[in-house]
């Protein structure tokens, strides 16, 4: 009895001591031990049957992919040529360089969404940045959609949820690291954009273009002036506050998010203190306990903001610069849109949770929304070129430091890595180095003309730093997912359906409408929204539809002649290179079939699509020059703005797409492609 | 103040210096000194044997409910009871609670002192704040100069309507510094600790007075006829590790403090 009922202190450090004397125990210890080894062993199997097949090649090799967002081959190689790209031309010479095939159409979250699942936009379901709700007409954001909690108990003015809210990734299909996975190859993939929020399947992701701010928009930039901008009101992506100085001291508000625990739902604040020194020409903000003192054109770092949505109870955090553009003569404060704050994420930036904070932990905080860049505020004039770039400079800083670090990381399996600032200062600083382009200036030439060029200096320090990290297992990948091309013209296709008798029910002298409010749907055959995408309106699909589904080809064909036709009044110039019939160009599934268009439009270089024409509205005339500071695109044809492929191996392929990228990732490591993707391995 | 304030400050200083190896080591050893402490000084001020017997009968009391629940006149008796010796023992704890505030006050000052804020890293900014009395000199009048290895990154931000003048430094270079402010050719020091673990950050150094002075114990008061209320710089908050979290010093201290009052009250004999 005294042996079996001592403490289990005792009992764990017996059979140490009496073990060498008793060789019947020392036996039974041994046959414990093996069965314990056996049952270890088999229940290490199970776990990794059916779950981890580890892939022979998950060791030996590693794979860089960096994604460099609109890369023009045809810019690139011209560059190449003059020798200003020498990263670039060394990667050409050790493997090859491509044009890249984009998707129909050649648009960022359709183009990244391919390269994910390997499938055309028919089998990921993302058909344009902004789609439509074929039982409702009205459209959305493509890429993720946000559902508040199904059940609430009513408080006084309080609405206490029940239940969690929900954010979806509306991408469908396998994305290429779940694959990899599956197989035991270990994958980090930084903001690679249709991929929020990123689904934990332990693979650690960062999202991407598609991810909001903290308002749950792509932006929404806050400007305090003593001296608002005319036509503030119709500013959009952002607000306008008219401020006055009183004492040395102004008092304003920030506003975040929607407080969706009130009945009401308002909007969430902070109040801030500004004070402001004219003859020194310095501020400082005074924002929850926390001091900003700025000199006059200075950017701040980033500044935590909490707002209370339940008083003491619950608030989210986000983030925000503040850059005093003016203090003299007149006041002028602008606020970055407030983002995810990633050491405390009140949105799903990251797979695992954990891994924005740890990325904050090492490298500070950083931009969370999809796309960093200001783009709203330059186009309304709120910052100016100078600004902007300063702007985005700190953003392309902030992603550089954080690939220096994924590059240090990296050990083993894939690494990708995506930067925006190529196409955004793409979209920006076209007019700046295109002397036809309506909205350039020779004093912009002469400022800004080089913008254009060193961003691609730029890309070509990124390959530079990539191909350091390499060692001789490691391949490296650097790709874009379109080109560019000027944007001269904007074509409104619905003011041209209005006037060709597709579109009905608009009042001709109305300056503008929009086909929410103005259509007369059962005379209706068709509506465009989106940046390429045209439906018919089904009767068989949507609720007032006018098309029956034996008419649906004769009528798609017939309009898509008619657009292949259309020339610009004033040039004489083609405005579409082409129209594709979605049924020839997609293989759906049947969750994806619904949501896409019928006709996708693939405007002439130097045509797009109205931005007014993309939400919807109807407005004149139907060609006009494109003043607009965003004045490169790529929302045309696809076959005139193919993306960019280098590589560290030769490439055996001719015509690479994006998909057979996607395949060459799993064919790296050995893996069967599956049936669904549609790429080949490039070499 | 400002003796009271030296010797104190200088008192945790000595005690402290064996464990400025990791933050968790001194937060030990002065939650362990705060459980004591506050320990003592309870058993000193309190009346031990009240408390005793106070204890005693509410433990007598609950056994009566237990016992005679069935009876309903003797629970009620014995609830009217619990409740009366309840406020006896809260009163009991009355006496001793008005010697230990301050106790409590001195040490939450002391390890806000040296767990509340951290020093400057090479790179980072603060705000170098300077108050000025009301009726004094003007905020043009007051002027700063950095030693080499501190940058003055901007000129002085006057805020008149608050007697307030501003300065954003930027720390170059690790060291130990002291910042001159003159006002009316007079001269006055605020010390700035850039980079290298030092035992203390002092936040606010103050003229004002003396609750404002025994809040500020970290460097000598200004003096009295200074035209200064103030000088503030603003250092960064601290925090303390902990499995990958950071924890601000207070939620230590407190469960600290407390395992360790309540693990010591036996051996040093305390009724609490």
């Amino acid at each position: 009895m005294a042996r079996r009922a001592p403490s289990s202190k005792r009992l764990s450090r017996a059979p140490d001591r009496e073990s060498p004397r008793d060789p019947g125990k020392r036996e039974t210890l041994k046959k414990l031990a093996a069965l314990g080894l056996l049952s270890l062993t088999g229940l290490g199997a199970l776990s990794s049957c059916g779950r981890r097949l580890t892939s022979p090649l998950a060791r030996e090799r590693k794979l860089i992919v960096l994604g460099l967002d609109g890369l023009d081959p045809h810019y690139l190689g011209r560059l190449m040529a003059q020798g200003k790209l020498p990263n670039m031309s060394r990667l050409q010479e050790m493997g090859g360089f491509r044009s890249l095939a984009s998707t129909i159409p050649p648009q960022s979250p359709v183009a990244w969404a391919s390269f994910i699942t390997g499938q055309d936009p028919g089998g990921h379901g993302i058909y344009d940045f902004i789609q439509r709700d074929p039982s409702t007409y009205l459209p959305y954001l493509s890429i993720a959609r946000t559902e508040p909690p199904q059940r609430t108990v009513s408080v006084g003015d309080w609405k206490l949820p029940l239940s969690r809210g929900k954010v979806e990734l509306l991408r469908r299909g396998h994305a290429f690291w779940d694959t990899l996975a599956e197989h035991g190859v270990p994958a980090t993939i930084y903001r690679v954009p249709s991929n929020f929020p990123p689904q934990d399947t332990g693979t650690k992701q960062l999202a991407g273009l598609g991810a909001p701010d903290l308002q749950g928009t792509y932006g929404e930039f806050s400007y305090y002036s003593e001296v608002p901008p005319e036509r503030a009101d119709k500013i959009t992506g952002g607000a306008v506050y008219p401020v006055s100085v009183r004492d040395g001291r102004i008092s304003a508000r920030l506003m975040g998010p929607d407080n969706t625990l009130h009945k009401d739902s308002p909007r969430s604040f902070a109040d801030f203190q500004v004070w402001v020194d004219r003859d020194n020409r310095l501020a400082k903000i005074v924002i929850q306990g926390q001091d900003v003192l700025l000199r006059q054109r200075e950017w701040s770092d980033w500044v935590p903001i909490r707002f209370e949505m339940l008083p003491h109870v619950r608030s989210v955090t986000g983030i925000c610069r503040f850059y005093l553009k003016e203090v003299s003569p007149h006041f002028k404060l602008y606020v970055t849109p407030i983002n995810v704050d990633p050491m405390d994420p009140a949105l799903p930036i990251a797979a695992p949770a954990g891994f924005a904070p740890e990325l904050a932990d090492k490298l500070g905080r950083f931009y969370t929304q999809g796309f960093p860049q200001d783009v709203k505020a330059l186009r309304y004039g709120i910052l100016d070129d100078g600004e902007y770039l300063h702007q985005s400079g700190i953003a392309f800083a902030e992603a550089r430091r954080m690939y220096e670090h994924a590059l240090n990381q990296f050990q083993r399996g894939v690494l990708f890595y995506y930067f925006s600032s190529t196409d955004r200062t793409q979209h920006m600083f076209w007019r700046t180095m295109d002397s036809k382009h309506p909205a350039y200036e020779t004093r912009l030439g002469a400022e800004y003309g080089r913008v254009y060029e060193d961003c691609y200096r730029a890309s070509d320090d990124l390959v530079g730093e990539a191909m350091e990290a390499c060692d001789r297992d490691t391949t490296l990948i650097v790709l874009s997912d379109h080109g560019f091309a000027p944007y001269y013209r904007s074509f409104n296709l619905n003011t041209w359906l209005r006037e060709n008798g597709y579109l009905s029910g608009f009042d001709l002298s109305q300056p503008k409408a929009s086909i929410f409010s103005h259509a007369d749907w059962y005379q209706t055959i068709a509506y465009g929204i989106g940046f390429n995408s045209l439906y018919l309106n089904m009767q068989d699909r949507e609720p007032y539809g006018a098309v029956s589904p034996d008419e649906k080809q004769v009528i798609a064909r017939r309009l898509a002649d008619d657009l292949r036709r259309l020339r610009d009044p004033d040039t004489g110039d083609r405005v579409i290179e082409n129209v594709y019939l979605a049924d020839d160009v997609y293989s759906y599934s049947d969750d994806t079939r619904p949501y896409a268009p019928d006709l996708i439009v693939g405007y002439a270089r130097g045509y797009r699509c109205a931005d007014d024409s993309v939400l919807g509205d109807v407005t004149d005339p139907v060609i006009q020059d494109n003043r607009d500071k965003w004045s490169g695109d790529h929302c045309i044809d696809r076959s005139l703005v193919p993306g960019m492929l280098l590589a560290a191996k030769p490439i055996q392929a001719p015509g690479p797409a994006l998909a057979d990228v996607t395949a060459t990732i799993l064919a790296e490591f050995g893996l069967p492609i599956p049936d669904y993707m549609s790429g080949k391995p490039i070499w | 103040m400002g003796a009271f304030n030296t010797a104190i400050t200088g008192a945790f200083d000595l005690l402290l210096a064996p464990f400025y190896t990791h933050p968790w080591w001194g937060m030990v050893v002065l939650s362990a000194l705060s459980g004591v402490l506050l320990l003592l000084v309870f058993r000193h001020t309190s009346n031990q044997r009240a408390i005793r017997a106070a204890k005693d009968h509410i433990i007598s009391h609950l056994l009566e409910v237990l016992l005679y629940r069935d009876e309903l006149r003797v629970v009620l008796r014995a609830q009217a009871r619990l409740a009366k010796d309840n406020l006896r023992y809260l009163g009991h704890a009355l006496v001793p609670l008005v010697f230990m505030i301050p106790l409590v006050l001195i040490l939450m000052v002391q390890i806000d002192l040296r767990y509340g804020r951290r020093p400057l890293q090479v790179g980072e900014r603060a705000i170098l704040a300077v108050k000025l009395h009301s009726g004094g000199p003007t905020a043009d009048e007051v002027s700063l100069s950095a030693p080499p290895g501190l940058v003055i990154e901007t000129p002085a931000l006057r805020m008149p309507a608050i007697r307030e003048v501003d300065w954003r430094i930027r720390a170059d270079t690790d060291g130990d510094y002291r910042l001159l402010v003159t006002v009316a050719g007079e001269e006055y020091e605020k010390r700035i600790v850039v980079g290298r673990r030092a035992p203390r950050v002092s936040a606010r150094r103050t003229g004002e007075g003396l609750w404002d002075r025994f809040l500020n114990p970290g460097e000598p008061p200004l003096p009295a006829d200074a035209p200064i209320a103030s000088v503030a710089v603003s250092y960064p908050g601290a925090s303390l590790p902990l499995f990958g979290r950071r924890l601000h010093w207070i939620w230590p201290w407190l469960i600290l403090s407390l395992a360790f009052g309540y693990a010591l009250k036996g051996p040093l004999r305390v009724q609490v």
